[in-house]
């Protein structure tokens, strides 16, 4: 017997006749009794469903507000408020206790253990929800950090960081206390998500608060849109990706009542994910001021992501193999298939976006979003409703309500995915190809953006369809949970389980060359990962080097090579009105729909201006880039259009733009502006070293603002617009807009802090 | 003016990334390599750890009414 197959004996048993470990053998009297603890899954299943109900049904709202602007019915029910609250919603409370359903009932089971304590699962649980509340309030209130996905202020930023504390250290309580000394891999990919998770979620969202629920980001411009998507692809990575493998690996396999096709796969498709995934980010800023290097290697470990992802893919499929005949009369099996398929799909095709070329024609466009739907509708979600249907019957111990209701949730659901995805694909080709058409004397041949924008209304409408009918999906799922719960127990049987402990000791000891074959051999047997396997806290290690070794790699020169942000002399900063402009821009939620970053093609320099150069951001805390445009770029605004066309714009859209679909602001007209506050907002920028010279002394930076927003004002009413906005929002928006983009083309101004002229 | 970045910008560092490259290829290729002479008896008995958990099985569980 080898050293593996020694060691794996202590992987068998079950749980009513466990198996002691070879190390070391238990008696029977030996045995520990214990029970799981599946109130707190019941909890996070319930919060799933209702959470995920809410962020679907607001998206729904979003997307019928694009097609009838009307339907912005408030400041804090309007499309830039409510965006962010949706993708929030979906990731983080829908998917998010998703994920920590899956958690707490396979980490379980697989440990041979209750949770590490009941006490800190009920910490997670509500504080979880306490932040999705907060989240819910505030994100309408236009309360953002203006990165996406990172919306949230930096008090929740910490109660997030806190919550996830406590999470992790049940997780790993868990692992430390366990009977099984093999960590199955589905604890591996809950290792990584949670490990990398944290890492993420601090690092992008280091601020220092100017106000009870405003920050400015510690970084700027270039580098912190470096953080953002570093962060935002990887959230995407450890939030939506490896969680969910972990749970295909675990109730997959339950499901389809057989083992994973290839545990060697599984061990492969963690390790390359976990090495690859983490350069990625850079993809989504191909062609802007990102340094080109940075670029590619992102571009080039994208690429390289197709392999684990289709291995994966190829694992869970097998892993049907032989059950296919149970596909047909088990709705669980089937949300699995397609939720599999979903992962196959969208990890082509992010890979596929992620080649430069491609890249050129998807950027901004809906192609995003239909790439995003096609991954959380299907992957994320069908993973959801496939582990939830299979969890009902043993959370509430009885039989699922309707399995035909679930089998018409399925094919709503499919229908309704299909509906989204193939209008939203049409929708992003075609206002790609729009943009950079150019007629037969080679101007361009949609020169009004908002001719790319109706174009796509058809599509638009067909995708609300689509997204309606995977929210009735939704309701029939939330039909079938309650009809179940209603028919549970009176009292919940709690089983008590019997398991052997680990035998005390290094886990060396279990994996242990026998007599006659050295390090060699254990080193070719894979004995040093099987000795990771068994000892958690040496495996998380290597998990955590194996993201930090390559963010740092990735992200350090972007910082400390100077070369790669060459400065613009006559860059300066934003005035203190400006500033409070750009924080209205951003209250607003203006950047979900307007990017400030022209990319160098000629379709996109003839349509918006000159290219946009790393060193024009480097005051910007946090970059307004943005990912998506609904409306025109607006990095080169300033003085396109006179003061009072503004107004007139924020006041009525349609008055300007016929067929807009931008949300009227005529509130900017009559709320004040909170001159006072500015001067905070200034010190902070300050102590980022953004060089704000006097305006720093107390009470000179709302003086400078009250300044030039009489100028403004006056302009405003020189050109026959209305009289006394001196004190209003709207001059300081018109301030920060008449900026924009100017820096670079113009003499830097004597003074800092004065607007440019 | 910040004297780490003239210091970092004029060490040439800027094929760092692509040595990080390297490292992790070879990382990689070394976990294939061991992961391709592991012994299938054991990552069987691994992947058969989520079916062994099952303490009632499913089909026993009572139709009751609401």
């Amino acid at each position: 017997m080898t050293s593996i197959d020694g060691a794996a004996d202590a992987l068998g048993g079950n749980l009513s006749v466990p198996r002691p470990p070879a190390s070391a053998p238990a008696a029977p009297s030996a045995l520990d009794s214990f029970s799981y603890d599946d109130d707190i899954v019941r909890k996070f299943m319930v919060a799933t469903f209702v959470w995920g109900l809410v962020g679907m049904l607001v998206g729904l709202v979003i997307a019928l507000q694009l097609v009838e602007p009307s339907l912005n019915l408030a400041s804090w029910f309007s499309f830039g408020r409510l965006r962010p609250l949706h993708t929030n919603a979906v990731i983080f409370a829908f998917a998010g206790n998703a994920f920590f359903t899956g958690c707490y009932y396979s980490t379980q089971r697989l440990c041979k253990a209750r949770m590490f304590s009941d006490g800190l699962g009920r910490f997670h649980f509500w504080g979880w929800q306490l932040i999705i509340v907060a989240a819910a309030i505030t994100l309408p209130l236009g309360y953002t950090q203006a990165k996406e996905y990172a919306e949230l202020e930096w008090p929740i930023d910490i109660a997030i960081a806190v919550v996830w504390v406590a999470f992790a250290v049940n997780f790993f309580g868990t692992l430390k206390k366990r009977r099984e000394r093999h960590l199955y891999v589905a604890l591996w990919f809950y290792i990584a998500s949670i490990i990398t998770v944290a890492v993420l979620h601090i690092f992008n969202n280091l601020a220092i608060p100017a106000g009870p629920l405003k920050s400015y980001s510690v970084y700027a411009g270039a580098q912190d849109a470096f953080m953002q998507w570093w962060y935002g692809h990887n959230a995407v990575a450890f939030f939506l990706t490896t969680p969910f493998l972990g749970m295909m690996y675990y109730f997959l396999p339950k499901a389809a009542e057989r083992p994973v096709y290839s545990y060697k796969l599984s061990i492969l498709h963690f390790w390359s994910l976990i090495f690859l995934y983490i350069w990625a980010g850079p993809h989504h800023l191909h062609y802007t001021a990102l340094p080109e290097w940075a670029s590619t290697l992102g571009m080039v470990f994208s690429v390289m992501l197709w392999m684990p992802s289709w291995g994966g893919m190829i694992n869970g499929l097998l892993t049907l193999r032989g059950a296919w005949h149970k596909v047909v009369d088990e709705p669980v099996l089937k949300f699995f298939v397609v939720a599999v398929t979903a992962y196959g799909m969208s990890t082509f095709e992010g890979p596929m976006l992620a080649i430069k070329s491609v890249n050129a024609l998807a950027h901004y466009t809906d192609w995003v979003i239909a790439h995003v739907h096609t991954g959380t509708l299907g992957w994320n979600g069908f993973m959801t409703f496939g582990m939830a249907y299979w969890l009902l019957p043993r959370l509430f111990q009885t039989k699922l309500y309707s399995k035909k209701l679930a089998e018409a949730h399925f094919w709503i659901a499919s229908f309704g995915i299909l509906l989204y995805v193939v209008a939203i694909y049409s929708a992003g080709v075609t206002q790609g190809l729009m943009w950079r058409a150019f007629d037969e004397t080679g101007r361009l041949a949609y020169p009004d953006f908002i001719e790319t924008v109706v174009k796509l209304f058809p599509m638009w409408w067909m995708r609300a369809a689509g997204g309606g009918l995977y929210i009735v999906g939704m309701l029939l799922f939330g039909w079938n949970i309650l009809m179940t719960w209603r028919r549970r127990p009176a009292v919940y049987d709690v089983p008590v389980i019997q398991a052997a402990p680990l035998a005390r000791g290094p886990a060396e000891r279990a994996y242990a060359p026998p007599a006659g074959e050295g390090a060699f051999a254990r080193f070719v047997g894979l004995g040093w990962h099987r000795m990771w396997e068994g000892r958690w806290l040496l495996f998380s290690v290597w998990v955590l080097v194996a993201i930090a070794v390559a963010s740092l790699f990735e992200v350090i020169p972007t910082f400390l090579i100077k070369s790669n942000i060459p400065t613009i002399a006559s860059v300066r900063p934003y005035t203190p009105l400006e500033l409070a402009g750009r924080d209205l821009y951003i209250r607003e939620g203006c950047f979900n729909c307007h990017s400030q970053m022209i990319r160098p093609f000629r379709w996109e320099t003839e349509r918006f201006g000159e290219y946009s150069k790393p060193g024009e951001s480097v005051y910007d805390h946090p970059f307004l880039w943005g990912s998506r445009r609904i409306g025109p770029d607006l990095a080169r605004e300033g003085a396109k259009y006179p003061d009072l066309w503004h107004v007139r714009h924020m006041q009525d859209p349609r008055s300007i733009t016929a067929r807009s679909i931008m949300p009227a602001y005529p509130r900017l007209l009559t709320n004040d502006l909170d001159f006072a506050g500015i001067q905070k907002r200034v010190d902070v920028m300050a102590m980022l070293g953004v060089p704000y010279g006097d305006a720093v002394i107390e009470g000179n930076a709302p003086k400078m603002a009250h300044a030039q927003a009489a100028m403004v004002a006056d302009t405003i009413a020189q050109q026959g617009g209305p009289a006394g906005l001196q004190n209003k929002e709207i001059v300081a928006l018109i301030a920060y807009l008449q900026r924009l983009g100017r820096d670079a083309t113009q003499v830097a101004p004597a003074v800092a802090g004065v607007r440019a002229p | 003016m910040n004297p780490i970045a003239d210091i970092v910008g004029a060490s040439g560092l800027h094929v760092f990334a692509e040595i990080a490259l390297v490292l992790f290829l070879i990382a990689f290729a070394t976990i294939v390599t061991q992961l391709l002479s592991a012994r299938q008896s054991t990552l069987d008995r691994a992947a058969h750890l989520p079916l062994e958990d099952d303490v009632v099985p499913p089909t026993s569980f009572p139709e009751r009414e609401s």
